[in-house]
């Protein structure tokens, strides 16, 4: 039986998408070998190197569901080395072309290619599914541009904004990722054929010709430079998924946090037909999807730290750093897939609630706008002055229970200043929300 | 940095180089160091304080060889005369150490030259630089830790003040940020005490092993300290007052690993309690808040601020020391028998972490005494959650009658329909079919009043029996000695 969560036969894919675990499930990975060996042959082949037939073998045999794979089981118990129990499969169902098999390759040029391609097929599902966050934020956005509620900092109810603008920011940087995404992409998408020590001193004269074809068969590029034991790139697209995804923990933070009872701003909602409420508190609605996008997130981050010390080689080849970063890819890319998975689901079911909203805006609705009135007695009587007196009003409001408002009337110095319409206006914190619908604004002008 | 005619050029030209004091880290700020240390914490980890603990451990141990007539008794004598750091040439250590790139030689050589005579060619006898510097760091930690095993005891003892306090005071339990059921202030007080209790027994179980002397020469075979090696380490230990290791540790550093994994765990704890006063004192939920002083200032732009800043600073703190126990797993790896790789790794993270937490002890001593507690909040949001609490108790009741799967069911599709009001709730189920007047409105209502949970005055009391407040009595008395022999401190 399976014990890792991502093989779970009953409880499946609580922490990762099937999409994303077939890409790295064992079979799938020796494909990705096998279309290594496959396309190399070929290359060589058309240069000559290799005869063609033993090519057209190799090519018609390079498929786990041609190999006899019981073979390869039987293999690995004995050897050590993590392809060539593979090949020996492969060979053997080859016949004599079985000679012309990973001719002039090592280990890690098939392993670090295969790892290539199963980083592109997830980064194809990544780039899909922050494409469809965005276009999900995108929509919030415009619909709640000017719907106001209360902006909070250190926790604590600070000034007016609009749900508009706080989905913007989020969108901004969704946005950003998706740059660094395609950016990460343009760089990163290189195999590798370089021979044991990075010389290509087994490929012959040719070496780098059949680098570039086999490649390009591969739909990757060659590398001019080994990088068997430069693992910047790997390291790159762990630290573009940790970012990644922490943005997505902290949209599923500001989820959790304003959904808690007494707030109620939003909620998480659960499709039709799902329930997330407790065992033994019938009531209960709790937000278990965004929690699980925290949880996730917690070991994505320490991943890429893995990924980063991983970058640590020494001398032309270094398996401890290499075989931890085999650890970290697939559990950093299925992790990422599972996060934007669950943040989909988060915001296409996401529940607005406008009357809540103005409820919380509402229940402090003076003491909210003392910015604005320190801004508006600050241009008579000094804004250090008017920051001084309304700290003083603000604490006897706190400590009477009396409204801001009523002691502001009261206050002769003040109400000299303010007009029948500022007191009005102290009624109406929804009318203090800035730019804000201008921002938002111009953020879904930049991004679309 | 300053852009001047599309040159850059970088330093603060507003001040002289002779007012800039060269403090950069944060923990030394003139402006912002309360926040990351308290000046206590700060001393013990002095730049000087720690040369003179250098140089009081090299007079331990010259001590301890007259005493085994190794070296002649004058030169001790004239050693632990001469060992004062306020009579060395402190530049000369700095220009020393940045020429030879040793981080103690230096500091002997200096040594040498105010001692004259033969004496100076007994200092270091046999020893090698990490023994004198572990032995020290040793010392380091007893001190800082006496601090926070001080500090700790007098927030657990706070802490029992408040759980015994509010023991009955009721209020609404979360989970998944949602109200659950009801619970007391005292009884998630008590977590937070027993969580804290824990640590104090972690900290001081660890100090076992922790603080030990370190003495064993080049690669710890002690071959050059002569036959009597053994019996010179002992005495050693025992004039500083630590442990004698039974293996030279210059390779194995999982004492001061652990030391960082218990600050963490620690601090991680306090991060807990703040982290949850801050949530509690958000505007909407309004039940707890820290002390909040007269001239603080909230928000530099929005007057009606009361911003959380102790709580939310210790939890900065927390992660901070979490971030170091991971530094800490990373020492371990030694290759050899001595690797400076680890040492050096550890000079960072325990000060940093000492002082984390001796600041975070330090917020914790401000924030509980001062808690404020609303009553009317606590109950406001208690009766508010009422429809929400009650559907357990609910639950169980029904379930007598019509089997517990069944009103989980009912409860749950009835409560779609009635917009968190209790009474709808309430009406509506006394009048569904599937109950067929088996329970009356009023039975129905009774289950629903929350109550004080059965078991938290009982939790509490069995809690409170366990503390053994004399040890935390004697920790809180406890006097923090510099540990040093000449009695010379840093000012």
């Amino acid at each position: 039986m399976p014990s890792h969560p991502f093989d779970y036969k009953f409880q499946t894919d609580v922490f990762s998408t099937p999409e994303c675990t077939a890409i790295f499930a064992e079979k799938c990975r020796f494909q990705y070998w096998l279309d290594f060996e496959a396309a190399l042959a070929e290359s060589q082949a058309e240069l000559g190197l290799i005869p063609l037939e033993a090519a057209q073998i190799i090519k018609s045999k390079a498929n786990v569901k041609q190999l006899d794979l019981a073979i390869t089981k039987d293999e690995y118990t004995r050897n050590r080395n993590s392809l060539v129990p593979l090949l020996k499969g492969l060979r053997q169902a080859c016949g004599s072309a079985g000679e012309y098999v990973h001719y002039g390759a090592t280990t890690q040029d098939t392993i670090d290619t295969g790892q290539v391609l199963a980083i592109r097929d997830s980064l194809d599902i990544v780039q899909r599914d922050a494409g469809k966050i965005k276009e999900l934020l995108l929509a919030l956005a415009q619909k709640y541009r000017s719907q106001a509620m209360i902006g909070r900092s250190h926790s604590q109810q600070a000034t007016p904004i609009t749900f508009g603008l706080k989905v913007a920011v989020w969108l901004s940087e969704i946005n950003r990722h998706l740059a660094r995404l395609k950016s990460l992409r343009g760089r990163i998408l290189l195999g590798q054929l370089s021979g044991a020590v990075g010389t290509m001193s087994a490929l012959g004269v040719h070496g780098r010709e059949v680098a570039h074809l086999t490649m390009s068969k591969l739909g990757l590029a060659a590398s001019t430079a080994p990088w068997h034991t430069s693992r910047d790139n790997m390291a790159e697209v762990g630290s573009c998924f940790a970012i990644l995804s922490a943005t997505a923990a902290k949209i599923a933070n500001e989820v959790f946090q304003l959904g808690k009872s007494e707030i109620l701003e939003l909620r998480e909602s659960a499709p039709a037909g799902k329930v997330s409420g407790s065992s033994t508190m019938p009531h209960k609605r709790n937000p278990v999807i965004c929690e699980r996008i925290a949880a996730i997130n917690s070991h994505i981050r320490p991943l890429a730290g893995v990924l980063m010390e991983a970058m640590i080689h020494e001398n032309e080849r270094d398996p401890r750093a290499l075989w931890s970063e085999w650890l970290a890819i697939p559990q950093i890319c299925i992790y990422t897939t599972a996060v934007l998975n669950y943040l989909l689901e988060v915001i296409e079911n996401l529940e607005v609630s406008p009357p809540q909203m103005l409820k919380n805006l509402n229940l402090y609705k003076n003491l909210i706008l003392s910015e604005w009135l320190m801004f508006k007695l600050g241009k008579v009587m000094g804004k250090l002055n008017a920051q001084e007196k309304l700290g003083f009003l603000i604490k006897q409001a706190h400590d009477s229970g009396q409204s801001l408002k009523v002691l502001l009337a009261a206050d002769e110095e003040i109400s000299q200043h303010l007009s029948p319409n500022d007191f009005e206006d102290l009624d109406h914190p929804e009318k203090f929300t800035g730019l804000a619908v201008q921002i938002v604004d111009d953020v879904i002008n930049e991004v679309t | 940095m300053h852009i001047n005619n599309g040159k850059t050029t970088i330093g603060c030209e507003c001040i002289s180089m002779q007012q800039c004091n060269s403090h950069s880290h944060i923990t030394d700020s003139r402006f912002f160091r309360e926040g990351y240390a308290t000046d206590e914490a700060r001393k013990v980890f002095c730049d000087l304080r720690r040369m003179q603990r250098w140089l009081d451990v090299e007079v331990a141990l010259v001590q301890c060889q007259a005493e085994l007539g190794i070296v002649p008794a004058t030169a001790a004598q004239r050693l632990t005369e001469s060992a004062r750091l306020e009579n060395f040439d402190l530049e000369a250590i700095q220009n020393d150490i940045s020429t030879t790139g040793h981080s103690l030689v230096p500091l002997l050589r200096e040594w040498q030259r105010i001692t004259g005579g033969e004496a100076g060619e007994y200092i270091h006898f046999g020893a090698t630089t990490q023994d004198i510097q572990d032995t020290a760091q040793s010392l380091e930690l007893k001190e800082i830790s006496n601090i926070i095993l001080r500090d700790l005891a007098s927030v657990i003892v706070t802490l029992g003040e408040l759980t015994q306090k509010h023991k009955s005071l009721l209020m609404i339990g979360r989970t998944h940020g949602q109200a659950a059921l009801p619970t007391t202030l005292g009884l998630k007080i008590s977590t937070w005490l027993d969580e804290s209790l824990r640590n104090f027994e972690r900290l001081q179980r660890c100090l076992k092993s922790l603080l030990v002397c370190q003495l064993s020469g080049g690669v710890g075979t002690m071959d050059s300290l002569s036959e009597q090696s053994q019996t010179l380490i002992e005495n050693f230990a025992i004039k500083l007052g630590l442990h004698v290791p039974m293996t030279s540790w210059h390779a194995s550093r999982d004492r001061g690993a652990e030391f960082l994994s218990v600050l963490a765990l620690l601090t991680g704890g306090l991060g807990r309690i703040a982290n949850e006063i801050c949530q509690l004192a958000k505007n909407e939920i309004g039940e707890l808040a820290e002390p909040f002083h007269n001239g603080q200032i909230g928000s530099s732009t929005m007057p009606h601020k009361k911003n959380p800043e102790l709580c939310e600073q210790v939890v900065v703190l927390a992660k901070l020391c979490k971030s170091n126990a991971a530094t800490g797993l990373d020492t371990l790896i030694n290759e050899h028998e001595r690797d400076y790789r680890a040492v050096r790794l550890e000079w960072i993270a325990i000060t940093d972490s000492a002082l984390f937490c001796s600041a975070a002890l330090g917020m914790m001593k401000k924030i509980l005494p001062g808690l404020q507690i609303n009553q009317d909040r606590i109950k406001d949001n208690l009766n508010k959650a009422a429809i929400l609490v009650s559907t357990e108790a609910l639950m169980f009741m029904l379930g007598e009658k019509i089997g517990k799967q069944s009103a989980h069911k009912l409860i749950y599709r009835t409560s779609l329909n009635c917009n968190d009001n209790i009474s709808d709730l309430l009406e509506k189920l006394s009048r569904t079919p599937e109950l067929d007047d088996k329970f009356s409105l009023q039975e129905l209502q009774q289950a629903a009043t929350p109550t004080v949970p059965g078991q938290a005055t009982t939790i509490i009391k069995r809690l409170i029996a366990s503390i053994d407040y004399e040890k935390l009595g004697q920790a809180q008395k406890a006097i923090i000695s510099p540990c040093s022999l000449t009695g010379i401190l840093c000012r």
